[in-house]
């Protein structure tokens, strides 16, 4: 059984198909990478996947489970983390306090503990820091010095690190990285690259979408194509560079274009 | 006469400060303003009082009583009224509200009558403090709302609920996605708030003697300013809105005319505003 399963999944917004009967697997480990043109419907799988948005029709299977009938925060108990395409930090909350929400799920604190405090309250809140440290030591000096300040106050890089981080706390089987290196230097992107092998090794499986072709190539194991919401390609990095029709849809246009 | 006075609008403003955080709570989480506060508010007065006067409990009871209704009403508003209206905008939501405090408003003079109801009194005598004579029952109301507020403190500084509470109020949808229940948050959010409501409504009921349906309006509207005063989405500035307009009222009862007292209360707020837009410990808006 593959780790996630995408079912012929279609999407209508009214009588725009979103996405059209697209189908594929991935498997547990495995990096996989998701491009196509703007507009052809990769955020709009994540955000099926992720519970933000209701599948017309198919199914959508994560280690068995079906997630076509669950919420967002039921989504994420099951281990699926994501990021989204635009920043969506908490601004008025420190670095630190990014991490402690992602290790929301694993803590027990409630309403009545929070006031009576039994010990194992102050227990829960130093674990919960010392595994958000530990998942920011993965940025290196990017994230560590700041841990005290307001995420508002951080560069448009380590607003996206940041995102990442918080995912990447909440200890996901599976990530789901919608752009991660969007707005980055060539510099920063080489950064995003070595990270995202840095992930792997944690045995966490990812589903990226990304637009850098040179990041996309250089981690993806398998890559699916999407346009105009059907899938028309799925292979391995030099398949679908090769791709005659991967290159008509994807690059054509846009060379076209200009 | 000063000392005294200053007493009356301590421990008046911290009734204040009680109804003005339940606005600051909905606010910082929902990003929602609700009229239907006051109304709350009435509602766990009401309760506390029949506690007192149709079933003679003691007045801790009541509290606990009035506090209780309060939570489950607030609950039901959040999930009756809002809920279903989560993504219609910020309009919808305010009428609801404002609708919702007519309604409640209109149902207590339906079923108990617009006219005061008593509430007995308790701990009617003082005590001396370093010279100055103290009622014992503004020292008990003084204790209960810092108690509170550091029960809230408790509940939302360094925890898990806290920190959820703010995620869902900066960014829902990332709250959501990190595994936090944002719908479950805005229940407690509202059922806290009404809750803190009720404790002020039962306690101002014993303080005054009286309780009546339209006793929310009033409160209301302090707690909304003291809440905007204060700075909208800071505790401890609505807390310090709430004492200072108690105080600044009562200091006018005393020295110019207790007819005055409003006018001076929301005039000292209008010259704080003009200065301060902010409020008091609000942090600037920045236009991005």
């Amino acid at each position: 059984m593959s780790l996630l399963e995408i079912q012929s999944v279609s999407v209508s917004f009214g009588g725009l198909m979103a996405l059209k009967r697209v189908s594929f697997a991935l498997e547990e480990g495995e990096i996989v990478g998701l491009i196509g043109p703007n507009g052809a419907g990769k955020t709009t799988l994540f955000n099926c996947l992720s519970a933000f948005q209701p599948v017309s029709e198919g199914h959508l299977r994560y280690s068995g489970v079906a997630l076509e009938t669950l919420s967002p925060h039921q989504v994420a108990a099951l281990g699926v983390a994501r990021t989204f395409q635009t920043s969506r930090i908490f601004r008025r909350m420190t670095v630190l306090e990014h991490l402690l929400v992602g290790r929301h799920l694993h803590q027990r604190t409630d309403l009545w503990a929070a006031i009576a405090r039994p010990a194992w309250v102050a227990r829960e809140e130093a674990e919960a820091r010392e595994c958000g440290l530990r998942t920011l030591a993965l940025f290196e000096d990017r994230l560590l010095p700041r841990l005290h300040d307001f995420a508002e106050t951080l560069s448009y890089a380590n607003r996206r690190r940041l995102e990442i981080a918080r995912a990447l706390a909440s200890e996901p089987r599976l990530l789901l990285l919608d752009e991660p290196t969007a707005g980055m230097n060539p510099h920063e992107s080489a950064g995003i690259v070595q990270l995202i092998k840095k992930i792997r090794h944690l045995g966490i499986s990812i589903l990226l979408i990304e637009h850098d072709m040179k990041v996309i190539m250089g981690v993806s194991d398998r890559i699916v194509v999407l346009d105009h919401g059907e899938k028309i390609a799925e292979g391995l990095p030099e398949e679908i560079r090769r791709n005659e029709e991967v290159l008509r849809a994807y690059m054509g246009r846009r060379y076209g274009r200009a | 006469m000063l000392i005294p006075q200053l007493i009356n609008g301590l421990t008046q403003g911290s009734l204040y400060a009680l109804i003005a955080i339940g606005f600051v709570i909905i606010f910082g989480t929902m990003n929602l303003v609700t009229f239907a506060h006051g109304e709350v508010y009435m509602a766990g007065a009401f309760v506390g009082a029949f506690a007192m006067t149709l079933w003679h409990l003691p007045w801790f009871v009541a509290l606990v009583m009035g506090m209780a209704a309060a939570w489950v009403l607030g609950f039901l508003i959040e999930k009756v009224a809002f809920r279903p209206l989560r993504t219609a905008g910020h309009m919808p939501p305010l009428l609801i509200t404002i609708g919702l405090s007519i309604i409640l408003k209109d149902l207590a003079v339906v079923l108990f009558g617009a006219e005061n109801r008593p509430v007995p009194s308790i701990y009617e005598q003082t005590v001396r403090l370093a010279g100055v004579q103290v009622s014992v029952l503004q020292l008990v109301i003084l204790g209960l709302a810092g108690s509170l507020f550091l029960v809230l403190r408790l509940l939302i500084q360094g925890t898990k609920i806290g920190r959820a509470m703010r995620a869902t109020a900066q960014d829902h949808e990332a709250a959501y996605a990190m595994g936090v229940n944002v719908n479950r948050v805005f229940s407690i959010a509202f059922a806290l708030a009404s809750c803190l409501g009720g404790a002020a409504g039962v306690m101002i009921g014993i303080y005054y003697n009286a309780v009546y349906p339209t006793m929310g309006g009033t409160a209301g509207l302090k707690g909304f300013a003291a809440c905007i005063f204060g700075g909208l989405t800071s505790i401890p500035g609505a807390i310090l809105g709430g004492i200072i307009i108690g105080v600044v009222e009562n200091l006018t009862v005393q020295f110019l005319a207790s007819g005055y007292r409003d006018v001076v209360a929301f005039l000292v707020m209008v010259i704080v505003l003009v200065l301060r837009p902010q409020g008091l410990l609000g942090r600037k808006l920045r236009t991005v």
